[in-house]
C-alpha cells in the first residue's frame, strides 16, 4: 500500500528525498479508502455541534450546498438520517458514469448516420445533465463539477471540442475520485491525455543535448511549460507560500513566491515524454478502430512510431474530430523514455552520457531535485534496460506530484477554492484551517481524503451556523438551472434529449467548458464598487454583467415554461416540447392557494429564507392582477419570478 | 422603449428613473451607477471638448508578437532575419516543422521610417473583402502610417538590464503567468499591492476625463465581459453583449398580456428591495442597470443612428468592433458623449501547441487564423469608423498578456514578457516603430543596445506599459504632469511619459 507516514505541517520538508523517492516506486493501491472509519456520529468545531436537521428548511438549505439542488423526497431522506450517515450513504453510492453510456450512444448514433464529432456534441451534455438533475451520488457528482472547475478542461474549442467521450472520461476521472484522494487524483488528471492535450504535455519531447568535443549543445526545441506552470499555479501550490489559513507568509513584508522559472523549467522536463499507450484494436458499439502498434509490450515504449501514433478516431470529417474514439486516446499516457528527460546527451557518439551539470539534474518545487538516469534510454535501449528507463520515467513524475501533493500550501488551496465552489466565497481564514488540517490528516491520518475534506467544509460552523452579512456567494448560472430542474424534476423532451446544448451563450457557463484553464471566473476576482470597498471576493460575479443577468433570465423563462402555452391569460395548456421541461403532473400537485403555493416554492428553491417583503410582494401579484390565471400559470410564473430575483441570486 | 434626452427635464427624469431602481442601495452604488463624476476629476473636465475614444482590443493568452512582426533585412548570415530564424529554431516547412521562423519570402515587407532596416509582418496581414467591401489590412494601413508598433513592452517597476534582473533588479510579482501580467495590463503599472490596483487605466482614464456623462452610460464600456482594465473607483464599466444589447423578454413594462407589467412591476419591487447581503445587493445593481439603461440603449442602436452600413468580417472580434462602431455613433450623435473607452477581447494565443498547422497556409491557419480575424476585423473596424467620420477621434491599441519564447517546444512556444503592440488610427504618427525592436538572440546581455533576454529569448522589456498608457492619457487629454503621475504612480521611474506616438 502506498502508505505514506502522514507529515506535521511543513516537516516534510526536512524528509530524505532518496528515501522519498524510493517509497514512491511502491506501486499505488490506496484507491480504496476505508470507509466506515471516517463516519462521525458528531461534529464538534470550538463547541459547534451539530448532527442532523432540524427542519425541512434546514435540510433544503444543506442540499443547495452539497448536492445540484434539494428535492421533497431528498429532502425527507435526509430529514430522516444523520448528517453523518448520508455522507457515508453518499460516499457508499455508485458511481454515476458518463463516458461508457455516452460512446455507446455515439457509435450508434454514428453508425446509423456518420458525422463528424461535433456533431455528438450534446450527447456529453445531455448524459451531465442526467446525472445532475437524477444521479444518486449528488455529492461526489456535485464534487466533479467543483473539481472540472478547478483542474480545468474544456470542450468550449480546440481539438477536445468534437470528441465527446475523452471530456466525458475526464468527467468520470473526477467523479471517480471526487470522495477518494487528491494524489490519486492528481495523478490521473496529469496523466489523462485529456489535460495532456488541454495543457500540451502530450507528445512534449525533452530536448536532445549532443556533446562533441567535450562541447554540450541543446537542440532548439525545450520542452513545453504549459502544465508545468498550471499544475502548480491553478492545482496545488498557488504562487506565493501560504499559511495554513491561507494568509501569506511574508518575508521582510514581502510575499514569498512557491517557485520560480528555473523551477518551472525544471519541472516542464519532468512532464516530457508522455503519450498514448497501443493497446491494438478496439471495438466500441460496433465500430471497429484499427490501431496497429507494431510492437508488444514495454517495447512499444521505445517505439517512436507509438509515440507520435494518435489514437485513432471515427469520423466522417476530417483531422481529430472524432465521435467515437480508440479506448487508448483517454487511457493514461504512458512514459516513452527516449522522449523524456533523463539528464543524458540523445546521441549515440558519445554513448548517451549523462550531461555536465546543472543538465544533468532537475530541481522541483522545494528544492527537490532529480538526479540523472542510471540507464541510457533511447530508441535502441537494450531489454535488460527498459524497464529501469521506464520506472525512471515513472519516478521522475511521482516525485513532482508528491512534492505538490506534500507542500503545505497544497491544503490550504485547495481548501479554500472548494469552501468557494460550495459554501462562500470569503470564508474566514480559521474555516480555511479546520477544512485544510483535514486534508492534511483525516481520521486515519491519511492525507488528501477529499471526501473527509468536503465533510469539513459543508459541516463546518461557518457553513451550517446562522450566515452573516457577507457569508454565502452568488449562485452559478448552471445550478439555477440544476436547482430549477431537481425542485420540480425535468423530464426530456420529445426529441428524447434535455436539448439544452449551449448553455454556455447565455449563461457564460457550460460544464466542463470554461473559456480557458482560468476557468469560468477566478477565485481572488473582486469585483469593482462595493466589493473592491469591503474587500470582499466573487467569483462567480465575474460572469454576471448587464448582458448576462438578463439573458439568463430569458434563457429561464425558457426552461420554465418550455411547453406550456401562455396565449391564453386564464388557462395554460401543455405539449410535450422537444426540450427538457417541468413535468405538469409536478406543476399540478402544487397548493394552489397563494400562502401555501409561496411556502412550498419558499422550501424548495430557498430553503424557507424568502424575506417577508418578497413572500408578500408575490403573494400580492398571485391575489391581485393574476388573481384569474389559472394555477399552472400561477406557479410557473412565481417559479420564474423566484429564480430572477435578488435573493435568490445568492446561495447563503 | 427607446429614450432619446432632449431637454435637462427628461435628463433629470432620466436619471430619477434610474436611481429609484436602486434607491435602497449605498452611496457607492449610486454615484457608479449614474456614472457620476468625484469633483477632483470634474475640474478637469473642460480637457474633454469634442469627442475622443480609446479602443483596447486584448489578445487573450499572451500573442506571439515576434512572429506578428519580425525583421526583415536580409536572408544572409549575420542579418537580422538570420539572428531570428535561428533562435526560432529554424524556419518552419520544408522538413524542419519545430522551426517557429516564418519565411522570408512570406513575410509581408514594411518600411519603417524611423528604422534603418525593414521589417515584416506576418503574412495574414493582406487586405480583405467581404461580400460587397474591401478593408485594408495592416501591412496597407501600416504603409499608410495610420499604424505604428510600440516594441518590446511590458509590465515594469523599473528599468531593468540583465544583471539587474539577475540581481537586485525589483521585477514584478509573478512574471509569466497569464492572469497575473494580464492583471499587470490592465493596471496599466507592475504593483499590485497599491490602493490603486482595484481600478484599471482605462477606468482611471474615463473617469478622469468624461465630463458628459452621457446620460448615466458608463464612460467604460466593455462588449467583452468583466474588465479590470476599464474600472474606476467610482465607475464600473457598462457590459454589452457583442450581440448588442439584451433586453428582458416577457417582461414589458407596456404589455398587459401574460400579465407582463405586473411581473415587471414586481421584478421591479424585488429589485429594489434592501438586502444585508453584498452578493444580493450586486445582483440587484446589475440588472437594474440592465433595466434602465439598457433598454434606453436598445432603442438607441435600433434606430438609425444605430446602424452603420460596413460590413464586417464574420468573427467574435469583428462582432464586438462592429458594436463598438455603432456605438461611438450614437454616443457623439445622441448621447453627446465626449470621452469613452472601449475594451473587446480576442482569445486562443496561448500557442504552447498549434502555432502552424502541418501543410496548411500559414497565413490563415495556426496563429495565421487568430492573426486572420485581428486583420480583417481591424481592417473592417477602420472602414467603419471611415464611415462615421471618427479616425482622429477613436484610436486602437492591442494588449496582451506578455511575449512568448524566442525557443520553441515542438510546434509552439512558452511563457514570456516584453512583446510588441499595435497602435491604429489617424491621430498616431503611423508608418514607425517605437520603443526599441529586439535583437531577438537568446539569452542576450548587450547594454549598448538595451537587449536583455533570458535563456528561451524571454525579452526584458525596454518599455513599460505605464509609458504607452500615459502617451494615450495625454492624446485623450490628462497633459498635467501631476495629473499623470497619479494616475500612473510609477511613472517616474522611466525615462519619458510621452513616446511620441500620438500627434
Amino acid at each position: 500500500m502506498r502508505n505514506k507516514p502522514v507529515q506535521s505541517h511543513r516537516s516534510w520538508l526536512s524528509l530524505s528525498w532518496l528515501n522519498l523517492l524510493r517509497s514512491i516506486t511502491i506501486a499505488l493501491c490506496f484507491l480504496s479508502v476505508p470507509v466506515s472509519a471516517l463516519a462521525q456520529d458528531t461534529i464538534f468545531t470550538d463547541g459547534f455541534e451539530l448532527t442532523a436537521p432540524q427542519t425541512d428548511a434546514e435540510a433544503a438549505r444543506f442540499l443547495t450546498q452539497a448536492s445540484f439542488g434539494p428535492n421533497p423526497a431528498q429532502i425527507a431522506d435526509l430529514r430522516a438520517q444523520s448528517y453523518a450517515s448520508w455522507f457515508a450513504a453518499q460516499r457508499a453510492a455508485p458511481i454515476t458514469l458518463q463516458r461508457p453510456t455516452v460512446e455507446l450512444e455515439i457509435a450508434a448514433l454514428a453508425q446509423a448516420n456518420p458525422q463528424p464529432g461535433p456533431a455528438y456534441r450534446r450527447v456529453r451534455l445531455d448524459k451531465w445533465w442526467d446525472t445532475a438533475i437524477n444521479g444518486p451520488d449528488q455529492l461526489r457528482q456535485r464534487m466533479a463539477f467543483a473539481l472540472s472547475q478547478i483542474m480545468v478542461i474544456s470542450d468550449v474549442s480546440g481539438t477536445l471540442f468534437g470528441i465527446a467521450p475523452m471530456v466525458a472520461e475526464y468527467h468520470d476521472i473526477l467523479a471517480r475520485n471526487a470522495l477518494g484522494n487528491f494524489r490519486v487524483l492528481l495523478e490521473e488528471v496529469s496523466r489523462s491525455p485529456m489535460m495532456g492535450i488541454y495543457l500540451s504535455h502530450y507528445r512534449n519531447p525533452k530536448t536532445d543535448w549532443t556533446i562533441v568535443n567535450g562541447v554540450t549543445t541543446p537542440s532548439a526545441l525545450q520542452p513545453d511549460e504549459n502544465y508545468a506552470r498550471e499544475i502548480m499555479q491553478l492545482f496545488t501550490v498557488g504562487l506565493i507560500e501560504r499559511n495554513r489559513d491561507f494568509s501569506p507568509i511574508l518575508s521582510g513584508g514581502l510575499t514569498v513566491p512557491t517557485y520560480d522559472q528555473n523551477i518551472i523549467t525544471s519541472t516542464a522536463k519532468v512532464l516530457t515524454g508522455l503519450s498514448s499507450q497501443c493497446t491494438g484494436n478496439a471495438n466500441i458499439g460496433g465500430i471497429v478502430l484499427n490501431r496497429n502498434c507494431g510492437c508488444s509490450g514495454i517495447a512499444c515504449q521505445f517505439s517512436t512510431t507509438s509515440f507520435f501514433a494518435v489514437p485513432p478516431v471515427f469520423s466522417a470529417g476530417p483531422n481529430l474530430m472524432g465521435a467515437v474514439i480508440h479506448p487508448d486516446g483517454y487511457a493514461p499516457m504512458l512514459c516513452f523514455p527516449r522522449y523524456a528527460d533523463t539528464g543524458r546527451s540523445a546521441t549515440s557518439q558519445d554513448g548517451y552520457a549523462i550531461l555536465p551539470a546543472p543538465f544533468n539534474s532537475k530541481t522541483l518545487i522545494a528544492g527537490v531535485p532529480v538526479g540523472p538516469s542510471p540507464a541510457a534510454c533511447h530508441s535502441g535501449t537494450p531489454a535488460a534496460d527498459q524497464q529501469g528507463c521506464i520506472n525512471y520515467c515513472d519516478d521522475q513524475i511521482d516525485t513532482l506530484l508528491d512534492a505538490l501533493f506534500l507542500h503545505p500550501n497544497t491544503p490550504p488551496m485547495v481548501a479554500r477554492q472548494l469552501i468557494q465552489r460550495f459554501t462562500t466565497s470569503n470564508p474566514s481564514p480559521a474555516y480555511i484551517e479546520r477544512v485544510a488540517r483535514v486534508f492534511e490528516r483525516d481520521s486515519q491520518g491519511q492525507r488528501g481524503n477529499l471526501a473527509a475534506t468536503i465533510e469539513a467544509v459543508l459541516l463546518d460552523e461557518q457553513a451550517r451556523g446562522t450566515p452573516d452579512a457577507n457569508f454565502g456567494k452568488l449562485r452559478e448560472p448552471i445550478l439555477k438551472l440544476t436547482a430549477l430542474w431537481r425542485a420540480f424534476g425535468a423530464d426530456q423532451g420529445s426529441s428524447g434529449t434535455y436539448l439544452v446544448n449551449t448553455p454556455e451563450t447565455a449563461l457564460l457557463q457550460r460544464p466542463l467548458g470554461a473559456p480557458s484553464v482560468f476557468n469560468f471566473y477566478q477565485p481572488d476576482y473582486i469585483p469593482a464598487g462595493e466589493f473592491t470597498t469591503l474587500g470582499l471576493y466573487a467569483p462567480e460575479l465575474q460572469i454576471l454583467s448587464e448582458a448576462t443577468s438578463v439573458s439568463a433570465a430569458d434563457f429561464l423563462y425558457t426552461r420554465v415554461f418550455a411547453g406550456y402555452n401562455t396565449a391564453n391569460p386564464n388557462s395554460t395548456s401543455f405539449t410535450t416540447p422537444p426540450a427538457a421541461h417541468l413535468p405538469p403532473a409536478f406543476i399540478d400537485a402544487l397548493p394552489v392557494e397563494a400562502n401555501l403555493l409561496i411556502d412550498v416554492l419558499n422550501t424548495r428553491l430557498m430553503y424557507g429564507a424568502m424575506s417577508a417583503g418578497m413572500r408578500s410582494r408575490l403573494i400580492s401579484l398571485l391575489t391581485g392582477p393574476m388573481a384569474g390565471a389559472d394555477a399552472r400559470r400561477k406557479a410557473l410564473s412565481t417559479i420564474h419570478l423566484i429564480l430572477i430575483s435578488p435573493e435568490f441570486s445568492a446561495q447563503r | 422603449m427607446s429614450f432619446i434626452t432632449k431637454t435637462p427635464q427628461d435628463r433629470r427624469n432620466f436619471l430619477k428613473t434610474l436611481s429609484g431602481g436602486i434607491a435602497s442601495a449605498a452611496a457607492w452604488s449610486t454615484a457608479a451607477q449614474l456614472g457620476l463624476i468625484p469633483s477632483a476629476a470634474a475640474q478637469n473636465a473642460n480637457q474633454g471638448s469634442g469627442y475622443k475614444a480609446l479602443v483596447c482590443v486584448y489578445l487573450a493568452g499572451a500573442n506571439d508578437a515576434f512572429n506578428w512582426l519580425a525583421p526583415r533585412d536580409s536572408t544572409t548570415a549575420g542579418s537580422r532575419y538570420d539572428s531570428y530564424q535561428r533562435s526560432r529554431g529554424g524556419i518552419y516547412g520544408s522538413g524542419n516543422n519545430s522551426g517557429l521562423a516564418i519565411d522570408f519570402q512570406s513575410l509581408l515587407p514594411i518600411a519603417p521610417s524611423n528604422q534603418s532596416i525593414s521589417f515584416g509582418l506576418h503574412p495574414a496581414h493582406i487586405d480583405s473583402s467581404t461580400a460587397n467591401q474591401s478593408h485594408l489590412g495592416l501591412k496597407s494601413l501600416f504603409d499608410q502610417n495610420k499604424l505604428a508598433f510600440v516594441c518590446n513592452t511590458g509590465p515594469l517597476l523599473e528599468p531593468l538590464t540583465k544583471v539587474s534582473y539577475l540581481g537586485a533588479g525589483r521585477k514584478p510579482a509573478q512574471l509569466f503567468s497569464h492572469n497575473d501580467q494580464e492583471n499587470l495590463w490592465h493596471l496599466g503599472f507592475a504593483d499590485n499591492t497599491l490602493p490603486l490596483s482595484r481600478t484599471g487605466w482605462g477606468g482611471r482614464l474615463a473617469q478622469a476625463l468624461a465630463g458628459n456623462l452621457a446620460n448615466g452610460l458608463s464612460p467604460s464600456i466593455s462588449i467583452a465581459g468583466q474588465s479590470r482594465f476599464l474600472t474606476g473607483s467610482a465607475i464600473v464599466p457598462y457590459q454589452l453583449a457583442a450581440s448588442g444589447v439584451d433586453t428582458l423578454d416577457n417582461y414589458s413594462a407596456s404589455s398587459t398580456a401574460n400579465f407582463q407589467s405586473a411581473r415587471r412591476s414586481v421584478l421591479g419591487d424585488l429589485l429594489a428591495s434592501s438586502s444585508e447581503s453584498p452578493f444580493v445587493r450586486e445582483y440587484s445593481r446589475t440588472m437594474s442597470r440592465s433595466l434602465s439603461v439598457g433598454e434606453s440603449l436598445a432603442g438607441l442602436l435600433s434606430a438609425a443612428d444605430g446602424q452603420i452600413n460596413t460590413e464586417f468580417s464574420a468573427g467574435s472580434l469583428s462582432d464586438q468592433l462592429k458594436l463598438v462602431a455603432r456605438m461611438i455613433k450614437v454616443s457623439r450623435t445622441t448621447l453627446g458623449a465626449t470621452r469613452q473607452v472601449f475594451y473587446v477581447r480576442l482569445g486562443g494565443f496561448d500557442l504552447h501547441d498549434g502555432m502552424f498547422v502541418n501543410g496548411q497556409p500559414i497565413a490563415t491557419t495556426g496563429h495565421g487564423e487568430l492573426l486572420t480575424q485581428l486583420n480583417q476585423a481591424l481592417g473592417s473596424f477602420w472602414s467603419a469608423l471611415g464611415e462615421v467620420n471618427a479616425r482622429s477621434e477613436v484610436t486602437t491599441f492591442t494588449m496582451s498578456d506578455f511575449g512568448r519564447t524566442l525557443s520553441g517546444n515542438g510546434n509552439g512556444t512558452d511563457h514570456a514578457w516584453g512583446s510588441n503592440m499595435l497602435v491604429m488610427g489617424d491621430s498616431v504618427l503611423g508608418g514607425k516603430l517605437y520603443g526599441r525592436y529586439p535583437q531577438l538572440i537568446l539569452d542576450n546581455d548587450d547594454a549598448s543596445n538595451m537587449d536583455y533576454s533570458l535563456s528561451r529569448g524571454q525579452y526584458i522589456p525596454t518599455t513599460s506599459v505605464e509609458q504607452v498608457a500615459a502617451t494615450l492619457a495625454r492624446w485623450m487629454g490628462v497633459t498635467d504632469s501631476s495629473a499623470l503621475d497619479a494616475m500612473f504612480p510609477l511613472l517616474g521611474n522611466f525615462s519619458s511619459s510621452n513616446l511620441g506616438f500620438m500627434g
